[in-house]
């Protein structure tokens, strides 16, 4: 009799080992959380498309195209991205603003510089321009959308770009900004 | 009899006990490796970026020249370059046991959008 317990203590302590480990590293061979290294890519990627699109002379269209792409790339590694970017470039003593909407649904987003404020629904790749005039050197931008809001101090005779970028895959996401 | 059934069911239980731990070892020696492989791909990548070499390479299209100077020890390479419209140069391994790594470039001294994808696979 007394042997069995030889058997059901091993058994015991197995389980309980079993226990002691994280789920993770039973079922996560393989997986690789690279919503990260997405992340980087477009941190890294976005200001040297924005550059080359000013070398251009066309900026605009030009990260509206890499945006395109970005999203569909990521979209190929089972990710769900979303986009929204301003960008800002000086026009006689004032400024240009586009806003783009790659969130993947139509929003509706409102734009203030100073106490001008600009409203309009994007559909989902579109994107709005809007000329602001008697714009000081140093000016703050407040864009909205969705519920989110962000001010931001630019010069007025500098281009300048802010992208809201969000990647979901399943219960990961990872949310953040960039400037440029 | 007796010690004959005690000695069987305490090998029993050191079979178990030693069961189990072969199959913790064979994750632990396993996992950390075959997860990272994708990773050492991305940062392989993004330190040709760095150097502005993946850049140069991907807008000649010249697959090649970036397998030649990817460096993951232990891991054959073969790099593809893929255009917006889907349409690709380079090499595809065949078999399984392949690890992915994707980066997106925008261009080098124009905008020319392209994704670079490393392929790795362990060397026999």
């Amino acid at each position: 009799m007394r042997g069995q317990y030889f058997v059901i203590g091993a058994i015991i302590l197995c389980f309980l080992l079993f226990s002691a480990l994280p789920l993770s590293f039973w079922s996560g061979s393989g997986k690789t959380d690279d919503i990260r290294y997405m992340r980087e890519n477009i941190e890294r990627e976005f200001p040297h498309a924005l550059n080359l699109g000013i070398v251009s002379g066309s900026p605009e269209a030009t990260l509206s195209d890499f945006t395109e792409f970005m999203r569909s790339s990521l979209r190929e590694k089972f990710a769900n991205p979303g986009f929204v970017w301003v960008f800002s470039y000086p026009s006689d003593g004032g400024v240009n603003v586009t806003v783009a909407n790659f969130m993947g649904s139509r929003i509706d987003v409102s734009v203030a510089v100073g106490s001008d404020i600009k409203n309009a629904t994007l559909d989902d790749g579109t994107m709005m321009r809007e000329e602001f005039s008697g714009v000081p050197e140093e000016f703050t931008l407040t864009l909205s959308f969705d519920g989110e809001e962000k001010s931001l101090r630019w010069k007025r005779d500098k281009r300048n770009l802010y992208m809201h970028s969000v990647i979901r895959r399943g219960e990961n996401a990872a949310v953040f900004g960039l400037e440029a | 009899m007796r010690g004959f059934w005690y000695m069987l069911e305490a090998v029993m239980a050191g079979v178990i006990i030693i069961g189990f731990m072969i199959a913790v070892g064979a994750m632990l020696s396993f996992s950390p490796d075959e997860k990272g492989v994708s990773e050492k791909g991305y940062q392989e990548l993004q330190r040709l970026a760095d150097e502005s070499k993946l850049r140069l390479y991907a807008s000649q299209r010249n697959y090649s020249a970036i397998e030649d100077s990817v460096r993951i020890p232990g891991y054959a390479d073969s790099v593809e370059i893929c255009e917006p419209s889907g349409s690709c140069v380079g090499n595809v391994p065949s078999g399984e046991e392949v690890w992915l790594s994707t980066y997106i470039v925008s261009g080098y001294s124009s905008y020319d959008p392209v994704k670079v994808k490393l392929y790795l696979r362990r060397k026999e």
